[in-house]
C-alpha cells in the first residue's frame, strides 16, 4: 500500500511543469510572431516611399521632354542608327535630376534612375516615350534592399515631318 | 519528501495544491506580462499601418493637386469651394491623427547634348550628318518643382509620432 503512494507521488508537480511548458512555449511562439510583424510594415513603408518618388521623377523626365524634345529624339536615332549612345547617356544618365538619391526622414537611401524609349505604332500613327524609373532603396552599407518601378507612357498622333 | 506530499490515496494533498498553484502562478505572471506587451505592440503596429495608408492616400491625393495650390499647410486645401486635399485631425480606428503638409520648391537642371543643325551637310532624316556639341544644361530655379510632404503625426503614451512620405511634383504647365 505505501509502495503504491510512493509511486504516484509528486504527480501534480509534473502535470502543473508539463503545463507550465506548453503555456510557455505557446507565449514565446506569440511573441515572436509579433516581433517580426515590424519589418514587414516598414517594408511597406519603404515601398510606398520608393514609389512615390518614382512617380514624381516620372514628372521631372516628363518636363525635361517637354523642353527639350529635338534633343532627345536626336540622341535615341543616332544610337538606334548605331552611331554611339554618348549623346543618349548625356541626356538620360548624366542628368542629375533623372538620377539621384533621396534621404527620407528616417535616414533611408533612395536611388533613383530613369530611362527613356521611343514607342512607335506605324498601324496607328502614333509615337510615344515611355519613361521608366527605377528607384532602389539602400542599406546602410549601399546594398538594395528593394527596387521599384514606375512606368509612364506619354503617346501622340504622329505629325508628318 | 515522498510523505511530505503524498499522505492518503485520495487525490491531491493541500499542500500539493498550494504548491502547485504557485508554480502555475510564477509561470503565468510573466507569460502574461509578455502578452500584454504583445498585445501594445500589435496595437501600436496597427496605428502606424493607419498611418501609413493615411500618409499614401494623402500623398495621392496631393500629386493631383495643381501646382500653384500645392503650398504648405495644416489645414485642408480647397479650390472653387470644393476641398481637394483633406488635411488636420483625422479619427481613424478610434485614433486621432494629425496630417500636414509640407512643401519646398527645388530646381531642375537638365543635361543634354545639343545637334548644330548649321553645318553644311545636315539633313534632319540622315544621323550620319549630325554633329552632337558639348554638354550644354538646362536649369530652371523657379516656380518649376517641388518636394512634397505629407506628414502624419499622433500621440503615443505621450510621446508624438510622425510618419512622413514625399514626393516629388513639376510644373507641367511651365
Amino acid at each position: 500500500m505505501m509502495n503504491k503512494l510512493t509511486d504516484r507521488s509528486g504527480m501534480a508537480l509534473i502535470i502543473v511543469l508539463t503545463m507550465s511548458m506548453f503555456l510557455l512555449v505557446i507565449a514565446v511562439s506569440y511573441i515572436r510572431g509579433n516581433a517580426q510583424s515590424r519589418p514587414i510594415n516598414e517594408r511597406h513603408f519603404e515601398r510606398a516611399q520608393a514609389d512615390f518618388l518614382g512617380q514624381g521623377v516620372v514628372q521631372f523626365a516628363a518636363m525635361k521632354f517637354k523642353k527639350r524634345p529635338a534633343e532627345f529624339y536626336y540622341a535615341y536615332r543616332a544610337m538606334r542608327a548605331g552611331l554611339g549612345d554618348a549623346a543618349l547617356r548625356a541626356y538620360l544618365n548624366d542628368d542629375t535630376t533623372l538620377n539621384n538619391e533621396f534621404v527620407d526622414q528616417e535616414g533611408q537611401r533612395y536611388e533613383y534612375f530613369t530611362q527613356m524609349q521611343l514607342i512607335t505604332n506605324k498601324l496607328y500613327e502614333t509615337d510615344g516615350i515611355r519613361i521608366q524609373v527605377t528607384v532602389n532603396q539602400l542599406s546602410d552599407t549601399g546594398t538594395i534592399v528593394l527596387t521599384r518601378v514606375q512606368e509612364h507612357v506619354i503617346e501622340a498622333k504622329r505629325r508628318p515631318l | 519528501m515522498r510523505l511530505f506530499f503524498w499522505h492518503s490515496d485520495k487525490g491531491f494533498t493541500l499542500t500539493e495544491i498550494i504548491f502547485s498553484v504557485l508554480i502555475l502562478a510564477g509561470t503565468m505572471i510573466p507569460i502574461a506580462a509578455m502578452m500584454g506587451q504583445g498585445f501594445e505592440g500589435t496595437r501600436r503596429d496597427q496605428r502606424q499601418i493607419v498611418a501609413i495608408q493615411l500618409c499614401q492616400a494623402r500623398l495621392n491625393q496631393a500629386l493631383a493637386v495643381p501646382f500653384d495650390d500645392l503650398v504648405s499647410s495644416t489645414a485642408s486645401i480647397a479650390s472653387g469651394g470644393q476641398v481637394i486635399l483633406p488635411l488636420g485631425d483625422v479619427e481613424q480606428e478610434n485614433f486621432t491623427f494629425n496630417v500636414s503638409l509640407r512643401v519646398v520648391d527645388r530646381g531642375v537642371t537638365y543635361s543634354y547634348l545639343p545637334v548644330d543643325v548649321n553645318v553644311a551637310n545636315y539633313a534632319v532624316d540622315d544621323p550620319t550628318t549630325w554633329v552632337f556639341g558639348t554638354a550644354e544644361t538646362l536649369t530652371i530655379n523657379a516656380d518649376v518643382a517641388k518636394i512634397a510632404t505629407i506628414v502624419v503625426s499622433w500621440m503615443e503614451r505621450g510621446t508624438q509620432q510622425n510618419v512622413e512620405m514625399s514626393t516629388f511634383k513639376a510644373n507641367l504647365e511651365l
